[in-house]
């Protein structure tokens, strides 16, 4: 039986019972059996505590007015008193919510989440009314992502104690279910009486960060959230009568905490050898150091723990997390979710805004009458005393209406930086040329615009403007010429002020550089190999700082160490391809791009 | 309502804390940013600073709380009866939340919905920026607030005054508040017009040495077994800074800045490049506000390299050639100008 399962209902039971105190637990697991048994253990444990079940969601699209409250029209107009409905959050006080799909929650959503897991309060300030409403809540995010951009905000990840994989775990693996039960047993009241009481030594606090330090995690919340489930393992212990957690307790704290977050895994093997076999100068030296520095204890403390608690998690699904840890520290770019912008025409609904309506803003009908309802008594006493006329209904006025926002997802820019200089066009311009006409056609089938830019001689030239029209893109790359200098400076300060240009306006762009990184031509457009390079690599490092996705292509027939440096200092994906026909360039570019 | 961790008790940050200190001892600085990692105590910070701020006289019962001292920034009602002799209060200096998903109506004002609906009366009823008014306004997360109430705010601070015309009903109030905003720069940038309303900006970073990493465990362990216990120690700490800040206040006015200093300022600011005057005098501002922090009479080279980051980083034009951050290429002109 997989003691990962154990660990996952001993973060259900932590969770049940403080929810708040531990902020939540991230779930990776796609829907499927076993995801289904924890929550069924959760719910279960959840009610033994008192909570009120089923759980409730929130929805990845969840509007403000749902999730923080606004004025309930229907019973506005039926009472003739405003009546403001509390949103979702109102309703998680002292609770557990659900956040299925997690991965694509809104950076907006997170925030007012984040908020209430903050300060156990959200302070809502709406339609009118203004209240701090008590929502100490956890929240079990539910992370159905499969592609490594796809990743759960790291502001949410940050506030939740516990990491879970579940998809490490196969069905026919688990135990019986009977064992799940077990997990029941406890007196909720009486831990929490007990809990305050526990606290931890001064060795075991810095034997804790010493531990994150090795782990390469830098958050104090972390550390923070270690020491509370040391102290309520310690309280949930019945046998433990000490006021502060044992080795045990921090071991296990370790596991459920900290290791899921590790960037890097200190390997502990050499040093378990060591302490395997009891020398008798080990002894003599724990012995004299005991009188020297209380330091040493807690190294001691430290690597025992660290150690122990490696030991408690199966070494593939440690080192799986970390790298996942280390995509996310990459990323940190929120995955997808930066990558939207508001519009006004198209894309997902995100609500309204006050606005009249014009050729691309459209009226929402609901919100503008929202807006209107509470105003209506007033302009009709006025309506009477001014005019003779039958009344309407409703009476409307301009600063009611309200115009529809979408939120869009961003559209590609991918740009070609193609060398067409001499050295280039002898070995492999004809070949780039045509891998370039199939990625063309691949991004005009996904809808994403391409730009074009050719360097030889002193220029580096913008061929095509971001552009759909496949026509176009294809007659410009027929007629690229080829012969001359290797301008690389100029072509990658070309590139990125192009990049960044498409930034601002809201796409996302890609750049793939198709280069034999032989820089000759220096950015004044004097000739020399030394500065051309010196220049290109100061270019490279400028560029480095605009957060764009790149590629880079060395055609050169032997790869060449000038090219990946540059490669290198840009940041770009580096992909030496000297013999490769148009149709595995174009298949190599695609298989960087799409992942 | 969940109680907030004390000022005094945050561990190091000190840039950031005297950087907060500093804006909340003069208004005109214009407020501060604190930008940084997540879980570095940018918001504690901020929430702690309601508690070492003194009270404010303002008229009775005033919804604006005006200063009855300062004849021209009364609001309507209160420059009617200015002429006569106005009673008093005492109020704690506001330190007003402006959380995501706030609506226009309650951040500007608007017609009380209730008395609409119910009496068919224009009242109004102020928003969160009459009750900031004279205090602070802290945003969370400031880089996602909504567009449209950027643009609110962006114009309300220029003018210190907030205008609203709804329903036939005028109202125009006096907005003066310190923008104090927060926020994790991964998550987007600052619009340009919002950061430049901006007086002083920080950037903060988790502590990495091992010492301090530790303190910060243990109080904060120790502040959420037993936060009333771990009040009453720190009160004393808060109020020493409180004391502080009273007499940095009355200060303030007195302290002076010599020609020498006019222009290390300027040279600093010259070399940095900076737009406009408004560096210079935000630095300034900020350097006699240390010294007056300090105790000190007169500011000094001292003073203005303490505070001069914070006071000059997000002025800086991104110079393509240098790939540093802003804050270290101001330490570099500090290091090279006032060696």
């Amino acid at each position: 039986m997989p003691t990962y399962w154990l660990t996952c209902l001993h973060v259900a039971q932590l969770i049940a019972l403080a929810p708040h105190e531990f902020g939540g637990v991230i779930v990776h697991a796609r829907s499927g059996p076993v995801r289904e048994r924890w929550m069924q253990a959760l719910e279960q444990l959840v009610r033994h505590h008192g909570l009120v079940t089923p759980l409730r969601k929130i929805p990845s699209g969840i509007t403000d007015e749902n999730l923080l409250g606004g004025l309930d029209i229907e019973a506005t107009i039926i009472s003739g008193k405003p009546v403001f409905r509390p949103g979702l959050l109102s309703h998680c006080d002292h609770n557990l919510v659900i956040l299925p799909m997690a991965e694509r929650l809104e950076a907006g959503t997170v925030a007012r989440i984040a908020a209430a897991l903050d300060h156990g309060s959200i302070q809502v300030e709406r339609d009118g009314h203004g209240e701090r409403i008590a929502c100490a809540m956890g929240v079990i995010a539910l992370d159905e992502s499969i592609e490594e951009d796809e990743v759960v905000n790291p502001k949410l990840m940050e506030r939740c104690a516990f990491y879970l994989d579940l998809d490490s775990l196969a069905w026919r693996d688990l135990p019986d279910t009977k064992l799940d039960a077990e997990f029941l047993d406890l007196d909720p009241v009486g831990i929490k009486e007990r809990v305050e009481q526990i606290t931890l030594r001064d060795e075991q606090y810095a034997a804790l960060i010493g531990i994150a330090a090795q782990l390469g995690i830098e958050s104090l919340r972390a550390v923070q959230f270690t020491v509370r489930t040391a102290r309520y393992l310690a309280a949930i212990d019945f046998d433990w009568q000490q006021d502060e957690p044992s080795q045990e307790h921090l071991e296990r704290a370790v596991t459920l905490v900290l290791l899921p977050r590790a960037t890097q895994i200190p390997d502990m093997a050499d040093e378990t050898q060591a302490e395997d076999e009891p020398t008798p100068e080990q002894n003599e030296e724990a012995n004299s150091e005991e009188t020297q520095s209380p330091n040493h204890e807690t190294d001691v403390l430290e690597d025992q723990v660290l150690e122990a608690a490696q030991a408690a998690i199966p070494r593939e699904l440690l080192d799986r997390l970390t790298q996942l840890a280390l995509v996310r520290q990459k990323n940190h770019s929120v995955g997808k979710a930066g990558a939207s912008q508001l519009s006004n025409q198209r894309g997902r609904p995100m609500g309204s805004k006050p606005g009249m309506p014009s050729g691309h803003q459209r009226l929402s009908l609901i919100d503008t009458l929202r807006a209107a309802v509470p105003w209506q008594r007033i302009r009709q006493l006025q309506f009477k005393s001014s005019k003779n006329q039958s009344q309407p209904k409703i009476l409307i006025r301009k600063d009611d209406l309200r115009v529809k926002r979408y939120r869009q997802r961003n559209q590609t820019l991918t740009t070609f930086v193609v060398d067409a200089s001499g050295s280039a066009a002898i070995n492999r311009l004809a070949e780039a040329k045509g891998a370039v006409e199939l990625l063309l056609a691949e991004c005009y089938v996904r809808r994403d615009q391409v730009a074009l830019i050719s360097f030889r001689g002193s220029e580096a030239e913008l061929l095509l403007s971001p552009t759909r029209s496949l026509v176009r893109a294809k007659r410009s790359l027929a007629s690229l010429p080829g012969g001359g200098g290797t301008p690389l400076a100029k072509a990658i300060d070309t590139a990125f002020a192009l990049a960044k240009g498409s930034l601002k306006k809201g796409m996302t762009p890609t750049l793939v550089f198709l280069t034999d990184g032989r820089a000759n031509i220096a950015r004044d457009g004097t000739p020399g190999r030394t500065q051309a390079q010196a220049d290109a690599e100061q270019s490279a490092k400028l560029a480095s700082q605009v957060k764009v996705r790149s590629l880079w292509i060395d055609t050169s027939p032997q790869a060449r160490e000038e090219g990946q440096q540059i490669a290198q200092l840009i940041g770009s994906f580096y992909l030496p391809l000297p013999h490769a026909r148009a149709q595995e360039l174009s298949q190599a570019v695609l298989g960087v791009l799409h992942t | 309502m969940t109680r907030n961790y004390p000022f005094s008790a945050i561990v190091g940050q000190d840039d950031m804390k005297l950087a907060i200190l500093a804006a909340a001892l003069e208004p005109s600085i214009g407020g501060v940013l604190v930008m940084g990692d997540r879980g570095t105590g940018k918001s504690t910070a901020v929430r702690g600073l309601a508690a070492l701020l003194p009270s404010m006289t303002v008229v009775k019962d005033c919804a604006y709380g005006c200063d009855p001292k300062a004849m021209a920034s009364l609001c309507a009602i209160c420059s009617l009866g200015a002429k006569t002799k106005v009673k008093t209060e005492l109020r704690p200096v506001p330190v007003v939340d402006l959380p995501l998903g706030a609506t226009e109506d309650r951040v500007l004002g608007a017609l009380d919905i209730e008395k609409a609906l119910t009496l068919g009366e224009k009242a109004f009823e102020p928003g969160l920026l009459a009750k900031a008014n004279r205090g602070f306004l802290y945003i969370d997360e400031v880089n996602l607030l909504d567009d449209h109430l950027v643009d609110l705010l962006i114009d309300v601070a220029a003018s210190g005054q907030n205008v609203v015309e709804r329903e036939g009903l005028s109202v125009r109030h006096p907005a003066r508040f310190v923008l104090v905003g927060s926020g994790n720069p991964e998550e987007g940038e600052l619009r340009p017009q919002l950061l430049d309303r901006f007086g002083l900006a920080v950037e903060v970073k988790t502590p990495t040495d091992m010492t301090s990493r530790i303190e910060i465990i243990k109080r904060r362990d120790a502040f959420e077994r037993n936060p009333d216990a771990f009040m009453k120690i720190w009160d004393k700490e808060d109020a020493k800074i409180r004391e502080t800040m009273a007499s940095a206040r009355k200060k303030l006015a007195s302290v002076k800045v010599d020609d020498k200093l006019l222009r290390d300022a300027s040279t600093l600011c010259a070399h940095l490049g900076t737009d406009g005057l408004r560096g210079e005098l935000t630095l300034l501002r900020a350097s006699r506000a240390v010294a007056a922090l300090d105790g000190k009479n007169k500011v000094t080279r001292d003073h203005l390299r303490r505070i001069a980051v914070p006071a000059l980083q997000h002025r800086l034009r991104r110079n393509p050639l240098d790939e540093s951050s802003s804050a270290t290429r101001v330490q570099r002109a500090l290091d090279e100008l006032f060696t």
